[in-house]
């Protein structure tokens, strides 16, 4: 069987692309993994495309691998084991806006700056992670577990029903969009239900899954109105561990939406406008550590809301932090407390360089999970693991995201590197061995085990991976999609 | 929709009387666990001591409903040993049967007490260590097998009761055999509030044991003999001491004779109501101050069982819907709040409360034959009670049963508690002036 | 303790019932039919399973303390091919012994394991702990939860099966309050779930793929998936001021705080109702938004079942239509100033709308300790949810308006309930909505073995919870969990033929199908004694929903014993 032929024949010639300098440009991505060979990429316009396509997968045994953004930064898209890239980016229809619910089903390659842009104009907005670049598929984002900036609501993705093509080529549709005649004029399921159906929940095997057990086409994601008033604050702090016990107290009481705690690097990463002449002024400006907390209201008495949700914030400041300085604005960035709150609800800019490549070209995000408490114990044995490979440490930007009122929280540690620089990429990789290693010693959660962590991780966890291996044999037992991930 | 056959019932000891509540049950776990309400944490949320030391379903009032379901429906065997354990391994304390009724109409308590009687007429009980009491009580007219001239020994020198009069004071078996101390400090308390009292010459065991173990005929004439007893002393109003005694004659004859209580011969008073009246009449004046910290533990009988019988006879329609409606026994007017303010009433005493109070008390399992049948039950649980008494930081656990000190004080994790154990009459004997 | 050591039934065998002893102690394992008998299912469900004889008594009773004790009972199960099956409070009879008699019933009871992280609001408990006490350690340290399935529900259990409530408007739905989870699989192997794997008990998602996914569902395994032995729960924050307790039996109630308030308002007309509910949502303010159907509020009203026939038998149609009756919970989690403000918001909005505010008690014994759930028997003796589920507001609304009116024509034998279209509550904000529909009926009709048992009346009753009730679900679309009474693989035809895969993961996992065996499928072997119950409108509707023609024919359905592994291929043989 001569690969590409049998594709054309399934897809038609238009949608199997393999100039080599696409498939080039297609063969790496932002982190450290090695470049790929894969034969093509073939995209999908529709469900069916998909369909096909893994089903030959199927009977050839070529691996699949799926991918809706237009930019990566994990390596579980770069192909581990040759096959071809399923490019999902032309299924990019908001396909219904569900004004009742508030809901919205979008396909798989809907991108953040589409989504926003669309939602915007009807007076809504998503959830999102931390100024995500515009090209990154939402759908994939909440799939890959990308943590939300707003920490008031109760769940942390916000991902309904979808639909699914099996590793096995079988297509489905999870939660209650799974009635036969979804979106018929004639049934009023909404899809907003995302479990079973039946007894298992199958949308939670798919997060966090890399593309390994089925490829989503489109999903039902929440949405939320457009607050009308906003005031942003910024608390400032000597050390970690003093923001810590403001946070829980700040969040418990349900205060803020988007909130979080970032340190003078990644502050100034996000902060600077004029690069690179501003970025190690706006660094030395700000407080080591800053929690940015932005207080939102609705249509309905906003200055109401806004009112007693900052006097609560000082009446924790003066009863458990009295030290605690609270501002509106930060020093060397004028109207930042305008310029913030919008920012933090659109994907960053196509035309701005990404801010976490604006720096030194790459960066590599170390992320995990763990207890807001727990947060000043990993820092410094990361500082001291980094330092050690010769990291120069000031350039580490670290940046942790309370999740659901301050129950957990994402916590990322931001190499900046040149990613061009053949010997910065080598230490990137004895950084990322060494420093996660000494994570997992410490007890971190790494919810997103991406490349060499997944070994470290399903290594200390036989169990768990011995069942995910058991689970793979039943949805994708010839093992097709994006194989060379997780523990597969 | 078919015509309801309107079946005609009786509120008396027949089980067959009980099959539509054993049906009702619908395993919502009231009987096994303190009002929600009241829940205070992850201990004490218990209120049924047999289910929770065996942790068997069967131990539960909603397991022996399904028990009895099937009893009737001829599927389990009414002779079976296992079954007599079960069912007398339970202290019939009516924690089950409040905490069913606080949201349905399910007569569990009348269930169980059917099901003893029913046990004891097919021979399969009381249990083989109920045998000995039992002769006891028919043969030599008290609970301790002793000589009933015994029960004057304690009485003091010179002092001779009446025969008759309109207030007679009932004694009890403990009171009046082998707790008397309690019987010297009620008669300090009687003469303190200067109440003219009789006593019953040839005063007989009231029945209780009986009774809880299922002989309701040999219980039955007890009873009556009683009643004859009493009635001779031209009483109208009978104090009782002892909180089995008060229950037992105020309810318990009440279903026996198929009477209601408002039909007895006299007004059933508890002692500690009794000193709740005299306090607010002024007859009783605490002036000692004790300067003690309590905790009041609701005796089982004197707290939610105690409210008064109501025979009731009629038919159940449509809907389960009852003809005359029956006012319902929920443990509502026990007595509860007569011995707190009687407690309160003491200069120096602060009460505080258990986790499990009022009518969500902790039976101690004393009672109901277990002791005697199950002492390792009735051991286990008077341990939890003090258990729970330690929590409040009390130094006395007060209670108004003798059967309830009894139990508590021979627990052997008394001390590990550092708990005094006293009845009411003790401390209110303590506090009135010489 | 008693002793109960012998082996009182020829099914279990003696070899496996020494086993057992050897595990859990003497004392903690029975054969005895009196002890067995407790554990035939008559909770919640009893009107349908255990009045059609679905419900049997189990051959052995076994009580383990550990996890280790149930991997050993679990695997000497599968030594023995002794079908088992996990129980907590037996609050419903879905988890509980049906149509065979050599279960094992595993008690988990004594499984109370209770521990709190108050800082980071998470509980992980074992199955023998109940919301009660979740609830009350909750309030010591300014946290709630909801007290779903009633306060006596196992909180383990029900965050597996279900996990609703009107308080899910603010804090979500059960599989969204699960963190992580030790899980015994239905082989006997021990597998931490979420961040369980770092012995941290505080988050869901799983290393890569979640596999708490594999537990729950939109309904629960029923104990047919093995055995979950510790979960973590969240728990929310709360506002710090106590709520009394006082009061009574059988008047309890707790006392709400001055940061905690209850609005009652009755509403012009459906339509106002379902704008105030949307106003509410969009304003992002309070804790529980609901609509109280009339005779929950006459059940609360009354003191006895003679008082509410009273008044219920006066009531009509108009009266139901015009009562639309809104609750609101507000709480000041912040202050006492977000209380007002959210007060605010709500008098706007009712002024908008139209809504007048009843005297509304700022006592509580429904929505925090749940302590008059089982009132909901006291009517009629029996109820149950016909009808239950989460999705949008549109088949919520749509599909009570269509159940109330169709109630009619099985009313009687069912209780009349005059059109009203049910209960229904805003979940999430409002992104979900949650439905029920319960259906009251004269218990004395449909019990087999009591005086006024009658067959028509208890067949028309069940015609409605196995035929019309679902088949209105499908025509609407509505979300409903699968139930009793017809073939389980009919039952998925209009949801995309789900059975597949759960039937994949089922035989991956449970090879010889002990775990509660046939367990959804009891309603394959319910349609096998019962067919009658299934109408011609549910038959026209699954055809409806598939290209294949359906077949109704039982035979070909696996029944109850659906993978189980019988012994021998032959009856189990007599003990040696």
């Amino acid at each position: 069987m001569i690969l590409k032929e049998e594709l054309v024949k399934i897809l038609g010639a238009s949608a199997v692309v393999d100039k080599p300098n696409i498939l080039e440009k297609r063969a790496s991505d932002n982190s450290l993994a090695e470049p790929g060979r894969f034969a093509c990429i073939v995209k999908a316009r529709k469900t069916e495309d998909v369909q096909k396509v893994v089903q030959l997968a199927n009977r050839a045994g070529f691996p699949v691998v799926p991918s809706s953004s237009g930019i990566h930064f994990n390596g579980n898209a770069v192909p581990k084991m040759g096959g071809v890239v399923l490019d999902l980016s032309r299924m990019n229809k908001i396909i219904h806006l569900d004004e009742v619910n508030k809901a919205a089903r979008i396909e798989a390659g809907v991108t953040w700056e589409r989504f926003q842009t669309a939602l915007e104009e009807r007076g809504y907005r998503s959830l999102m992670p931390l100024l995500p670049h515009a090209e990154r598929s939402v759908v994939t984002d909440w799939l890959e577990r990308e943590p939300p900036t707003v920490h008031v609501t109760e769940y942390a993705e916000p991902l309904l029903s979808m639909e699914v093509v099996w590793g096995n080529g079988e297509r489905m549709v999870t939660g209650s969009a799974s009635h036969v005649r979804f979106g018929q004029p004639d049934c009023f399921a909404d899809g907003v239900n995302p479990n079973g159906p039946g007894a298992i929940s199958f949308h939670k095997l798919l997060q966090g899954s890399q593309g390994t057990l089925g490829v989503v086409t489109w999903a039902i994601v929440k949405i939320e109105d457009i607050p009308t008033l906003t005031k942003c604050l910024f608390m400032p702090f000597d050390k970690l561990e003093n923001a810590i016990e403001p946070l829980y107290k700040m969040l418990r009481r349900r205060i803020g939406t988007e909130c979080f705690l970032v340190n003078r690097v990644n502050l100034a990463a996000i902060v600077t406008e004029e690069w690179p002449a501003q970025f190690n002024e706006m660094k030395r400006a700000q407080a080591p550590w800053t929690i940015v907390m932005v207080l939102s209201a609705l249509k309905r008495r906003p200055e109401e809301k806004i009112a007693y949700e900052e006097r609560a914030i000082f009446d924790i400041r003066d009863a458990f932090s009295p030290g605690m300085k609270v501002l509106d604005t930060l020093p060397g960035a004028p109207a930042i407390e305008k310029r913030l709150p919008v920012m933090l609800r659109k994907p960053w800019p196509r035309e701005r360089k990404y801010w976490r490549h604006a720096y030194k070209g790459g960066c590599l995000p170390i992320t995990f999970l763990c207890t807001m408490e727990k947060a000043p114990s990993f820092y410094g044995p990361v500082l001291d693991t980094a330092g050690r490979c010769g990291y120069p440490v000031e350039d580490l930007g670290v940046y942790l995201q309370p999740l659901e009122n301050g129950r957990a929280c994402h916590l990322e540690f931001t190499f900046y590197y040149a990613p061009d620089d053949p010997s910065e990429r080598e230490r990137m990789v004895d950084i990322y061995g060494k420093v996660v290693g000494r994570l997992l010693d410490l007890g971190a959660y790494f919810n997103r085990p991406y490349g060499p962590i997944a070994g470290m991780v399903y290594r200390r966890n036989g169990d768990y991976a011995a069942i995910l291996k058991r689970v793979k044999k039943l949805i994708d037992p010839n093992c097709v999609l994006n194989p060379g991930n997780l523990c597969f | 929709m078919t015509k309801t056959v309107e079946e005609h019932l009786r509120l008396d000891l027949n089980i067959s009387n009980y099959a539509h509540d054993a049906a009702d049950c619908n395993g919502q776990a009231a009987c096994k666990y303190v009002d929600w309400i009241y829940v205070t944490g992850w201990d004490f949320a218990w209120r049924c001591p047999t289910w929770e030391y065996h942790k068997l379903d069967a131990y539960g009032a909603a397991g022996k409903m399904k028990i009895v379901r099937d009893l009737l429906g001829g599927r389990l065997d009414w002779n079976s040993p296992t079954l007599r354990d079960v069912m007398y391994d339970c202290q019939l304390c009516g924690g089950c049967d409040v905490g069913c009724k606080r949201n349905l109409e399910i007569e569990v308590q009348m269930t169980l007490e059917a099901l003893r009687k029913k046990l004891v007429d097919v021979g399969n009980g009381p249990m083989p260590a109920h045998v000995e009491y039992t002769r006891r009580i028919e043969q030599t007219g008290n609970y301790y097998g002793l000589p009933q001239a015994s029960r004057k020994e304690w009485l003091p020198r010179g002092f001779r009761p009446a025969a008759r009069g309109e207030v007679l004071w009932f004694v009890g078996c403990r009171s009046g055999l082998e707790q008397t101390n309690l019987a010297r400090a009620t008669l300090r308390i009687l003469r303190g509030a200067g109440i003219d009292f009789a006593m019953l010459d040839d005063e007989r065991c009231c029945g209780n044991f009986l009774y809880v173990t299922g002989q309701m005929d040999r219980a039955r004439k007890l009873a009556e003999e009683n009643l004859a007893a009493i009635k001779a002393t031209g009483a109208k109003i009978v104090i009782f001491g002892c909180a089995e005694c008060y229950k037992t004659m105020k309810v318990d004859y009440a279903k026996l004779l198929d009477i209601s209580t408002s039909d007895l011969p006299f007004q059933p008073l508890h002692i500690t109501e009794a000193m709740d009246i005299w306090l607010k009449e002024g007859r009783l004046k605490p002036s000692n101050r004790l300067d003690l910290k309590v905790t009041y533990h609701d005796s089982c009988s004197l707290s939610r069982m105690s409210e008064p019988w109501l025979k009731w006879e009629g038919m159940r329609g449509a809907w389960g819907v009852l003809e005359p409606p029956r006012q319902i026994r929920k443990g509502t007017n026990g007595i509860y709040d007569q011995p707190r303010n009687v407690l309160k009433a003491i200069p120096g005493v602060t009460l505080v409360e258990m986790p499990r109070h009022h009518e969500n008390a902790y039976c101690c399992c004393a009672g109901g034959g277990v002791k005697e049948a199950f002492p390792d039950l009735a051991e286990w649980s008077a341990n939890e009670r003090l258990r729970e008494a330690a929590t409040t930081g009390a130094e006395v656990l007060v209670s108004a049963s003798p059967l309830v000190i009894e139990n508590l004080r021979n627990s052997g994790a008394l001390k590990k508690h550092r708990l005094q154990v006293l009845d009411i009459v003790e401390i209110m004997a303590r506090a009135i002036s010489k | 303790m008693s002793k109960k050591s012998a082996n009182k039934t020829e099914i279990i065998p003696d070899a496996a019932y020494e086993a057992f002893k050897s595990i859990v102690g003497e004392q903690f394992v029975s054969t005895d039919p009196v002890h067995c008998q407790a554990y035939k299912a008559r909770g919640y469900g009893r009107e349908i399973d255990e009045y059609l004889g679905y419900c049997t008594r189990p051959a052995c009773v076994i009580l383990p303390e550990t996890t280790e004790q149930v991997v050993k009972i679990i695997r000497t199960c599968n030594r023995y091919e002794l079908p088992y099956i996990p129980v907590a409070t037996m609050g419903i009879t879905l988890t509980t012994p049906h149509f065979r008699d050599d279960f094992v019933v595993i008690d988990l009871k004594r499984m109370n394991y209770f521990y709190i992280d108050e800082k980071n609001m998470y509980a992980v408990v074992g199955p023998g702990v109940l919301y009660a006490q979740l609830l009350a350690e909750c309030m010591k340290r300014d946290l709630y939860t909801l007290s779903a399935g009633g306060a006596q529900a196992s909180v383990l259990a029900n965050h597996l099966v279900a996990g609703t409530g009107p308080l899910t408007y603010r804090v979500g739905y059960s599989d969204r309050r699960i963190n992580a989870a030790e899980w015994v699989t239905p082989e006997g192997d021990v597998v931490r779930l979420g961040s369980g794997v770092v012995d941290d008990w505080y988050w869901q998602d799983g290393l890569g793929p979640n596999l708490v996914g594999l537990i729950r569902g939109d309904a629960g395994w029923n104990g047919a998936m093995g055995v979950v032995t510790k979960l973590s729960v969240k728990v929310y924050p709360f506002q710090p001021e106590d709520l009394k307790r006082e009061g009574r039996t059988p008047l309890t109630y707790t006392v709400l705080p001055p940061r905690m308030r209850f609005y009652n308002f009755r509403m012009p007309s459906l339509k106002a109702f379902d704008q105030a509910v949307e106003e509410i949502r969009n304003a992002r303010i309070g804790a529980m938004v609901e609509r109280v159907p009339l005779f929950w509020r006459t059940i609360a009203k009354t003191k006895n079942k003679k008082e509410f026939w009273e008044q219920w038998g006066g009531v009509t149609e108009a009266d139901v239509d015009s009562t639309n009756i809104l609750r609101v919970l507000l709480i000041g989690y912040a202050s006492m100033e977000q209380l007002k403000y959210e007060e605010n918001v709500l008098f706007d909005i009712m002024k908008e709308l139209g809504g007048e505010q009843g005297r509304t008690k700022q006592t509580d014994q429904s929505t925090f300790m749940y302590a008059d759930a089982s009132s909901m028997w006291r009517m009629t003796g029996g109820y149950i949810s016909s009808s239950f589920g989460i999705d949008g507001l549109r088949a919520c609304t749509e599909t009570g308006r269509r159940l109330g009116k169709r109630l009619l024509e099985y009313t009687p034998p069912l209780m009349p309930q005059h059109g009203d279209p049910g209960w229904h509550h805003s979940v999430d904000f409002g992104h979900q909505s949650y439905f029920e529909f319960l259906v009251y009926m004269d218990v004395n009709k449909i019990d087999p073995e009591s005086l006024n048992y009658d067959k028509k009346d208890a067949e028309r009753v069940y015609e409605w919870y196995v035929s019309q009730a679902p088949a209105v679900h499908i025509q609407t679309g509505f979300y409903c969990p699968y139930s009793r009474g017809f073939p389980f693989e009919i039952q998925a035809v209009p949801w995309g033929n789900f059975t597949l895969w759960m039937d994949r993961f089922k035989k991956e996992f449970d090879p010889k199908g002990l775990s509660n065996p046939g367990y959804p499928r009891d309603g394959n072997e319910g349609y096998k004694r019962h067919p009658q119950f299934v109408n011609r409108e549910l038959k026209e509707t699954i055809a409806s929903c598939s290209k294949e023609p359906v077949s109704w024919d039982p035979d070909d359905y696996p029944g109850h014993d659906y993978l189980m592994v019988k012994h021998n291929g032959k009856k189990r043989q007599k003990r040696t």
